[in-house]
């Protein structure tokens, strides 16, 4: 029954690109005729169909986790760019039952619950870090980078992520530079070690702190650079620059007001700051339902409007905004290679096989979602007051 | 406003208890005590007052003559300031009007100013709207367009672009080059190929649409609604043997018609109000082809109110607005246009605008002085001037908004 709807489905709407199913002995090919498939999928249980249908892509991560279906050919990104480029993701989402939407409230609702600083552990407090050493860059630098060449490594993507960043914040020695939610540190070691600044980071961590502080001490720049274990708006001080990267996604959005006042006083009076966060260019905010659930709890991708109409209350002043969606799908793609490269090498009694399987679909799905969805990922660079009058005409 | 209308309407304009009774000390006080970056030098009656910074040299002299006005501008605002410019009541050593404005701008006098203006501001400023409202979007963009085709030739650039320029170097463009570089930009911007089908809405002279059909093989349409420019732009179009692929029509946005790979509208959006922003990416949506790419350039505010300034709503730009980002941003999310890219090219707005103030100037002696009168050409200096100030020191932005109806197809890694 479920069977047959899901091909129905895919049927009457994939037909840009080609999938071929898999099922015992059976085959099924769905979109373009004629065409070599994109994917092969082989179904190992049927209750995948259920999953999907009843649960869009939360079933369908569930359904990898839990070894229901196998790629044969190409990767599971390839499989869901398919999906998403025929807007299978909205329809199958249209269909949600009743149970579906208590079971999205529900992860919602605990989320709130736990409040900001324990959806940050969850993710990001794994007992050591291992997981994020086997396939982050030397760095460590946890957000999307920069792709001059598709063909280049994780390493120079993130460098060149963190050039771009600090020019178009025009960055000089002597400037006080804030860098909200700092991770471990990349950002500002490199500021510091290229263009002189100082500065402070706040991150709610521990581990980020910890070893952020550590990283700070080893370039010798303890005296220049400081990081605090504390949220963003006990931050104190006043800093020429600003820089916040893939951290208002775990905002609520009711938040927005508040982290823009802090912004906002956080800066002089000529100040800049740049935020880099993974948007959303339609409509809805809503994140992905398997993403909610199993990697960042209570994340969203706020729309450009929202930002800039926070900004735009605050009297700050837009100055460029750039998407580089498109730098994300080479990002998650480098990820997923070094995760699956190095996995052996995690502690099986910490990260069992279904761990893993949930890890490697968190990334190739958002590499789906990078290639062919309505996400985006906005660079937005203002000015606290108006734009610098002596600034330089062209834009970095 | 033609000639006439403005000496109308700045007859009078003070009033005949202030005239010569009051001597602006108010506003001279509040100068002094709200400008601290700067300082200006007024000379009333040949006695001279410094007003600001006293450590620093003043940036500008203003020579006084009438100082009645001086009390207006307390109640009225920049629309004081600017009717007494015209009626000659103070001048500016080297007409820096830029520079006066600027210091009061930089020191945020406008926002003490505002705070000041009482109900007699607030009833001339709804006044002033209202009468705009009832004159309708045809009858003001006719008020300002279509003054006469010889004062634009005068100040603009060969292509008539009554628009934000482009400079690629260091600040050194003329105007024809400004504008070249910016037509090239967008077009870039846009991906523009051959083959492409075209829409421009709000076209103006028709100089982008000439520029994109002079170096792609596009076809394409134009769409204004100052009848003096739909002339003049098919004109040119014959002019240059493009008839057979362009043309521009005598209409307004929503009546376009047919689909288009590339939608593109420059310093349009500020002639339309909130309430049509929804109307205007709604056609833009329904003009596109599914792999579509759209560009809209105008001139927007960065601050919690969308607001324009008095004198220019009253003398220049009647029922004009800027629009922020975050309105339009909004309006295309809505329609499922994905937003690529976002530039504020108000530094290149300074440059414009200068380069049309010198070009003013150089051409004024030339143009027909009984429709071009001084009290006109200084409203038009007082316009510019004080546009290159806020282009400098106000929440003005000049935004490009690139958005597509494809999101899904890849997008370049490097922008332009």
């Amino acid at each position: 029954m479920e069977e047959r709807t899901f091909f129905e489905i895919l049927d009457r709407f994939v037909d840009d690109g080609c999938l071929e199913f898999v099922q015992g002995d059976r085959t099924k090919r769905v979109g373009r005729n004629g065409a070599t498939p994109d994917a092969v999928v082989r179904i190992l249980n049927p209750r995948f169909f259920k999953r999907v249908l009843a649960h869009g892509n939360l079933g369908m991560g569930e359904a990898f986790m839990d070894h229901d279906f196998e790629m044969e050919q190409g990767t599971v990104t390839d499989f869901l760019t398919v999906l998403a480029r025929n807007r299978l993701d909205k329809r199958l989402a249209r269909g949600l039952s009743l149970r579906t939407l208590a079971r999205l409230l529900w992860i919602r609702l605990s989320n709130r619950v736990r409040g900001i600083r324990g959806n940050i552990s969850a993710h990001y407090d794994y007992e050591d870090d291992t997981l994020f050493e086997i396939f982050l860059d030397s760095r460590m630098v946890y957000s999307c980078g920069y792709v001059k060449d598709p063909g280049g490594t994780i390493e120079e993507f993130q460098r060149d992520k963190l050039q771009r960043m600090c020019e178009k914040l025009r960055l000089q020695p002597g400037d006080r530079l804030v860098d909200i939610g700092c991770g471990y540190g990349g950002l500002l070691i490199y500021a510091a070690q290229n263009f002189g600044v100082s500065g402070k980071g706040c991150t709610l961590g521990k581990r980020h702190y910890e070893r952020a502080k550590a990283n700070v001490a080893a370039a010798g720049l303890s005296d220049r650079i400081q990081i605090e274990l504390t949220p963003y708006d006990k931050v104190t001080g006043k800093f020429d620059k600003l820089v916040s990267v893939e951290m208002i996604e775990h905002l609520q959005r009711s938040e927005y007001p508040h982290y823009m006042d802090v912004v906002s006083r956080l800066l002089t009076d000529k100040g800049m700051g740049l935020l880099h966060y993974i948007g959303c260019t339609e409509r809805s905010n809503d994140h992905d339902p398997f993403i909610q659930k199993y990697i960042l709890p209570a994340s969203s991708q706020p729309k450009l409007s929202e930002v800039v109409g926070e900004l735009e209350d605050h009297d700050m002043a837009v100055l460029d905004v750039e998407n580089l969606v498109s730098h994300y799908g080479p990002t998650l793609r480098a990820w997923t290679v070094d995760f699956m490269n190095n996995h052996s090498k995690l502690d099986a009694n910490r990260y069992d096989d279904r761990f893993k399987r949930m890890w490697q679909y968190y990334l190739e799905c958002s590499a789906a979602a990078a290639f062919a969805s309505a996400g985006a990922l906005y660079h937005i660079l203002f000015a606290r007051n108006y734009p610098p009058p002596r600034a330089p005409l062209q834009r970095v | 406003m033609t000639t006439e209308a403005v000496n109308e309407t700045i007859k009078g304009t003070t009033s005949e208890a202030a005239r010569g009774t009051k001597t602006g000390k108010a506003l001279l006080n509040l100068l002094d005590l709200g400008i601290t970056d700067g300082s200006i030098e007024f000379v009333i009656d040949g006695v001279s007052r410094r007003v600001g910074n006293a450590s620093k040299m003043p940036e500008v002299v203003v020579r006084v003559s009438d100082p009645a006005f001086l009390d207006e501008v307390l109640v009225t605002g920049n629309l004081a300031l600017g009717e007494a410019y015209m009626r000659g009541d103070f001048s500016i050593d080297n007409d820096d009007v830029a520079g006066f404005v600027g210091v009061l701008l930089r020191n945020h006098l406008d926002e003490q100013l505002v705070k000041r203006l009482g109900l007699v501001m607030t009833m001339k400023m709804a006044a002033i709207r209202l009468a705009n409202k009832i004159r309708g979007r045809f009858g003001n963009i006719h008020l300002h367009f279509d003054i006469g085709n010889d004062l634009y030739e005068a100040f603009l650039d060969s292509s008539l672009a009554y628009t934000c320029g482009y400079e690629i170097a260091d600040g050194k463009s003329d105007i024809e080059q400004l504008q070249a570089q910016k037509f090239a930009r967008i077009c870039k911007k846009l991906r523009i190929e051959d083959g492409n089908r075209i829409a421009d809405l709000g076209c103006g002279f028709g100089g982008l649409l000439i520029y994109a059909a002079e170096h792609f093989a596009i076809t394409g349409k134009g769409l204004t609604i100052s009848k003096k420019q739909a002339e003049k732009a098919n004109e040119r179009i014959a002019q240059k043997g493009l008839a057979d692929r362009i043309h521009v029509e005598y209409a307004s946005y929503e009546t376009l018609t047919g689909t288009y790979d590339r939608i593109v509208s420059v310093g349009m959006m500020e002639h339309l109000t909130d309430a049509e922003y929804p109307v205007c990416v709604a056609t833009i949506k329904r003009s596109l082809t599914p792999q579509g790419r759209g560009l809209i350039h105008y001139i927007g505010y960065n601050g919690p109110k969308n607001h324009s300034d008095p004198f220019t709503q009253k003398y220049i730009f009647p029922g004009a607005q800027w629009p922020k980002l975050s309105q339009l941003a909004h309006e295309l999310e809505r329609n499922a246009l994905g937003i690529l890219d976002v530039e504020n090219m108000v530094r290149h707005y300074t440059l414009t605008l200068q380069r049309w103030l010198e070009k003013f100037r150089d051409a004024y002696p030339r143009l027909d002085q009984k429709r071009y009168d001084l009290p006109f050409k200084r409203m038009w200096e007082y316009y510019l001037g004080c546009s290159i100030a806020s282009s400098l020191y106000s929440e003005v932005a000049l935004y490009q908004i690139l958005f597509t109806n494809d999101y899904a197809a890849p997008i370049p890694y490097q922008r332009v």
